[in-house]
């Protein structure tokens, strides 16, 4: 049989595989080569199960048109509960911190996730937000309280002020999650604007 | 670039952070002596890194160590401590649109590698103002783009007419500004070749004032709505013409939109 084989040693499906990896963030040639030989030395089944996840997180995962996370049902499970809070919004930048937020337990609101956060230098405008759906679910529901649960960082902050300020007049209440130390850390290692956050939002013992 | 490996330690004005795998990022800087550079921020996401992940925020000064190495594209960040955070400027919407608008506009008219620590001065002096607004903040940042221009080499004139040597009265005359040589010229005096721009009185009296660096006289100033759309879109067709890099990039679109900023929701009941 005539060999397939390439100038670097690998069969165009390999180089294939590889290349449809590579495509990935984060993964580097590099990483996609050893990722395509791992599967390549797999039983069969494995490779079987990679396919049919990869076709069956496009076939049955979708956004919530409520809360534009990602779930297998529309709208999804937390939306559809009806022991959540849906008068407390709380806002995040992308459907992993509804994971991370739901991990702790301890918000029995719902969500309304962004799909980002505003950053003028890197061309993000509130437009390509799903700022208007909020907007909406403010305008057409019993709505307390919103949470801004966007990242520490300079976008995060800059879209929480947008957001604060798009419901002034609104009777609405907007909140934001309080920043400071991380459990377990130094406080000398710490940098100043944390601390000085940590400072601003001190809270009463007990 | 200085071509020995070893850190070195200065002051960098933070343009960009982009998210990098799984717990690091990249950070656009913009530092006193390396101008325009990137560095890895290795796991700075993660609470328990070294690097003190606020300094590294856009719009702040932070006081770096990075590993500089010539040929490498993204250096390394060992160190990076706070100097100023700009909060008072990060915590309103307009102000902090202003700042990114300036951060743009030093990010495109340099390329990474090129420092210019006039440069790093000036977007300095221009944050610091606009964060102070002792002055309207849309004159902090035509201070800092008619600064930009002459550090550039291509400072405009409002002064001295090229062709008569006289200064022309800016008011109740046709004022002229010549695209090639960035001067004010006398409507008579008009250049038969070459691209000119018609400038109101009031604008012209603007260029004068920031050239002059008078800070009393820019304290009590508040340009016309009028003026504020002429000399923007002067002095960003001049910028376009000498610098074809440098152009309305998003900062300065949001920013135009934000200024004309209706809150979408009134009332909710």
């Amino acid at each position: 049989m005539e060999s397939k084989l390439t100038m670097s040693g690998l069969p165009p499906a390999v180089l294939e595989l590889v290349d449809k990896l590579a495509g990935f963030p984060s993964v580097g040639r590099k990483s996609a080569l050893r990722m395509a030989l791992h599967i390549l030395r797999s039983p069969r089944e494995i490779a079987q199960e990679l396919s049919a996840a990869l076709l069956a997180v496009k076939d049955r995962v979708a956004y919530c048109h409520t809360c534009w996370t990602l779930a297998e049902s529309d709208p999804c499970p937390i939306c559809a509960d009806p022991r959540r809070d849906h008068s407390f919004i709380c806002v995040v930048e992308e459907p992993g911190d509804v994971i991370a937020l739901e991990k702790t337990n301890i918000w029995k609101g719902v969500y309304h996730v962004l799909g980002g956060a505003i950053s003028p230098l890197d061309g993000v405008s509130p437009d390509q937000l799903r700022l208007d759906a909020l907007a909406g679910r403010i305008r057409n529901g019993a709505v307390r309280e919103v949470l801004v649960a966007t990242n520490p960082t300079a976008e995060g902050e800059t879209t929480a002020l947008y957001i604060a300020r798009m419901l002034e007049g609104a009777n609405v209440a907007v909140t934001r999650i309080a920043r400071g130390v991380p459990v377990g850390s130094d406080l000398e290692l710490v940098d100043d604007s944390t601390l000085a956050q940590a400072l601003k939002g001190r809270s009463a013992i007990g | 670039m200085d071509k020995s490996v070893g850190p070195q330690k200065e002051a960098a004005l933070v343009i960009k952070s982009l998210r990098y795998g799984e717990s690091s990022r990249i950070i656009t800087f913009f530092g006193e002596q390396h101008g325009k550079f990137a560095a890895m921020a290795k796991g700075i996401r993660r609470g328990k890194s070294s690097l003190s992940a606020g300094a590294v925020e856009p719009l702040s000064l932070a006081e770096t160590v990075v590993y500089f190495k010539a040929g490498r594209s993204v250096q390394i960040l060992a160190q990076a401590a706070l100097i100023e955070s700009f909060a008072d400027l990060k915590n309103d919407l307009i102000l902090n649109g202003y700042a990114a608008a300036a951060l743009e506009l030093l990010s495109q008219a340099f390329t990474e590698g090129e420092n210019n620590p006039a440069a790093f001065k000036s977007t300095l002096n221009c944050l610091y103002s606009i964060q102070s607004q002792t002055e309207e903040p849309r004159l902090s940042l035509w201070r800092f783009q008619t600064e930009l221009l002459e550090i550039t080499g291509f400072a405009l004139d409002p002064f001295t007419c090229p062709a008569c040597g006289k200064s022309p009265a800016a008011v109740g005359r046709r004022n002229l500004l010549s695209l090639d040589t960035g001067a004010i010229c006398c409507e008579i005096c008009r250049p038969d070749n070459g691209e000119t721009l018609v400038l109101s009185g009031e604008a012209v009296n603007i260029l004068r004032l920031l050239a002059r660096n008078n800070r009393e006289i820019a304290r009590r100033l508040k340009p016309s709505p009028a003026v504020k759309i002429e000399l923007t879109s002067i002095l960003h067709r001049f910028f376009k013409y000498h610098h074809p890099a440098v152009g309305a990039g998003p900062a300065l679109q949001m920013l135009e939109k934000m200024e004309g900023f209706k809150p979408p929701i009134v009332d909710a009941n």
